[in-house]
C-alpha cells in the first residue's frame, strides 16, 4: 500500500525531495538555507547539529538539510546520505587556502555508493568578495572536469546578495522533475 | 531602544504568534496555552517598549532565527519557556513542531540555557525540565513523523551546545529517546536521522567525559 501511495504522490508531484547542503565550515550553507526558505539574510552561528527546513520552489517541495562543516563534524555527513536526491555543495570562493580540502571532501563524498544517483549542484559562493575565485577557477580547483556519471552543474552565487540561488534552484527543479 | 530588538525577541514573538494563529490554539482545551502565549507576548512587548515592531523585510532582524548571544543583549528565554512547554503538551503536531523548532533555535543561539533552578520545581535545573518536555513529545511509534524529527534536532542541539550542561538522568533520557525513535520509527528518514543523532551525541558525551577526567587528573596532580 505504501508503494501505491507513493506512486500516486509521485504522479501528483508532491513527493518531498531530499536535498543536503554540504561544504566546509563558513562556506555559507546555513545562510543559503534560510535565503531559500525565508528569503532572509540571517545571522548565523557555526552549525553543530543540523538544520532542516521545507523549501517550496515553483510548487515543488524540498526537504533541505544543512549540516555542520567543521572538521570534527564532517564525519557525520555520511550518516545522512540515504535517500538523498541532490547535494548542494557550497564553496567559499574567497577561501583559496582551503579549496583543496574542499575538493578532497567533495571527491570522497561522491565516492559513496549511497550518493551514486544524487544530482550535484556546486555553488561558488561569496562572489561578492573582491578577489574571490571565479566560477571557472572553482570548477578547476574542484576538478569537476574529471567528474564521470554525474548530473551536475556549477553556479556562481552570493548568498548574502541573493545572487545565483534562483538559477540553481531552477536548474535543480527541472532535473529532479524529469528524473521522477 | 531598537537595540533591545536585536535579540531573540523577534524570533520568540514570531513563534508565539504562530502558535496563537493556529486554529487549534483557539479551542477550549488549549485555553491555558493561549493564556500563556498572550501573557508572554504582553511581557515581551512591555520589555521592548510600545514602538511597533519593524518590518522584518526592511531590517536585519530575523523572525526566522534569533540573533546569537552574546552579540546582542540577552533576552532571558528561560522566562518564556511556559508557552513552549504547553505547546509541546498539546495534541496538535503542528504546535508541537513550532515549539520544538523554537526551543532548538533558542538553545543553539544561546538564549535558552536552563542553567538555573526550575521555577516550577526548584529541586530540578531548568534544563532538566526542558529535556523532559522535549522527550515527552515522543509517545511511541504513532508519534507524528514531523514531531519525531524535531525531537531529534532539539536533543542533538541540547547535548552538543556549549551553553548548556546536561547531566545524569537527562543525559540518559535524551539518549534513550533517540534510541526509541530509531527503533520505533516507521519513517526511513527519521531512522537515519536518529542513528546520525545518536552517533554524534554519544561521541560528544564521551569527549566531554574524557576532557573532564583529564581536567580532574590535572587538578589532582596540581594539589
Ligand atoms: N560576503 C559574503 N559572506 C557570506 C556569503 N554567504 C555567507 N556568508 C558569510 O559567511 C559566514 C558563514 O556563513 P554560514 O552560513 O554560517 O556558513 P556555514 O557553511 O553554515 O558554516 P558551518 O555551519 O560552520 O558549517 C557568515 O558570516 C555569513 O554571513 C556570501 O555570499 N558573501
Ligand atoms: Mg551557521
Ligand atoms: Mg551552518
Ligand atoms: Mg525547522
Ligand atoms: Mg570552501
Amino acid at each position: 500500500m505504501g508503494g501505491l501511495f507513493s506512486y500516486f504522490r509521485g504522479l501528483l508531484g508532491s513527493r518531498e525531495m531530499r536535498i543536503l547542503i554540504l561544504g566546509l565550515d563558513g562556506a555559507g550553507k546555513t545562510t543559503i538555507l534560510y535565503r531559500l526558505q525565508a528569503g532572509e539574510v540571517v545571522t548565523t552561528i557555526p552549525t553543530i547539529g543540523f538544520n532542516v527546513e521545507t523549501v517550496v520552489y515553483k510548487n515543488l517541495k524540498f526537504q533541505v538539510w544543512d549540516l555542520g562543516g567543521q572538521t570534527s563534524i564532517r564525519p557525520y555527513w555520511r550518516c545522512y546520505y540515504t535517500n538523498t536526491d541532490a547535494i548542494i555543495y557550497v564553496v567559499d570562493s574567497a577561501d583559496r587556502d582551503r579549496v583543496g580540502i574542499s575538493k578532497q571532501e567533495l571527491v570522497s563524498m561522491l565516492e559513496e555508493d549511497e550518493l551514486k544517483d544524487a544530482v550535484l549542484v556546486v555553488l561558488a559562493n561569496k562572489q561578492d568578495i573582491e578577489g574571490a575565485m571565479s566560477v571557472t577557477e572553482v570548477h578547476g580547483a574542484l576538478g569537476l572536469d574529471k567528474l564521470k556519471n554525474r548530473t551536475f552543474q556549477i553556479f556562481k552565487a552570493s548568498a548574502t546578495k541573493g545572487e545565483g540561488l534562483d538559477e540553481s534552484m531552477e536548474w535543480l527543479s527541472n532535473i529532479l522533475q524529469n528524473k521522477k | 531602544q531598537y537595540q533591545t530588538h536585536n535579540t531573540a525577541v523577534m524570533f520568540i514573538l514570531a513563534a508565539l504568534n504562530k502558535i496563537l494563529a493556529d486554529k487549534d490554539t483557539k479551542k477550549s482545551h488549549n485555553a491555558q496555552l493561549r493564556a500563556a502565549c498572550e501573557t508572554a507576548l504582553q511581557e515581551i512587548q512591555e520589555l521592548v517598549g510600545t514602538e511597533p515592531l519593524r518590518d522584518p523585510d526592511t531590517t536585519s532582524i530575523s523572525s526566522v532565527l534569533p540573533e546569537p548571544y552574546p552579540e546582542s543583549a540577552r533576552l532571558d528565554a528561560d522566562k518564556y519557556f511556559l508557552p513552549f512547554s504547553l505547546a509541546c503538551q498539546s495534541k496538535t503536531p503542528r504546535l508541537v513542531v513550532i515549539s520544538l523548532d523554537g526551543i532548538q533555535k533558542l538553545i543553539a543561539y544561546g538564549h535558552l540555557t536552563g542553567n538555573q533552578p526550575s521555577v516550577s520545581n526548584p529541586e530540578k535545573r531548568q534544563i532538566d525540565v526542558v529535556v523532559d518536555t522535549v522527550c515527552n513529545c515522543f509517545s511511541g511509534p504513532q508519534t507524528d513523523e514531523g514531531v519525531q524529527l524535531q525531537i531529534l534536532k532539539a536533543l542533538l542541539t541540547i547535548l552538543t551546545s556549549q551553553h548548556v550542561e546536561v547531566h545524569e538522568s537527562s543525559l540518559l533520557s535524551s539518549v534513550r529517546t533517540c534510541y526509541n525513535i530509531y527503533l520505533a520509527s516507521r519513517n526511513m528518514i527519521n531512522q537515519t536521522t536518529a542513528k546520525a543523532t545518536l552517533n554524534q551525541m554519544l561521541s560528544s558525551i564521551f569527549s566531554r567525559m574524557e576532557n573532564k577526567t583529564l581536567e580532574e587528573e590535572m587538578m589532582e596532580s596540581a594539589l
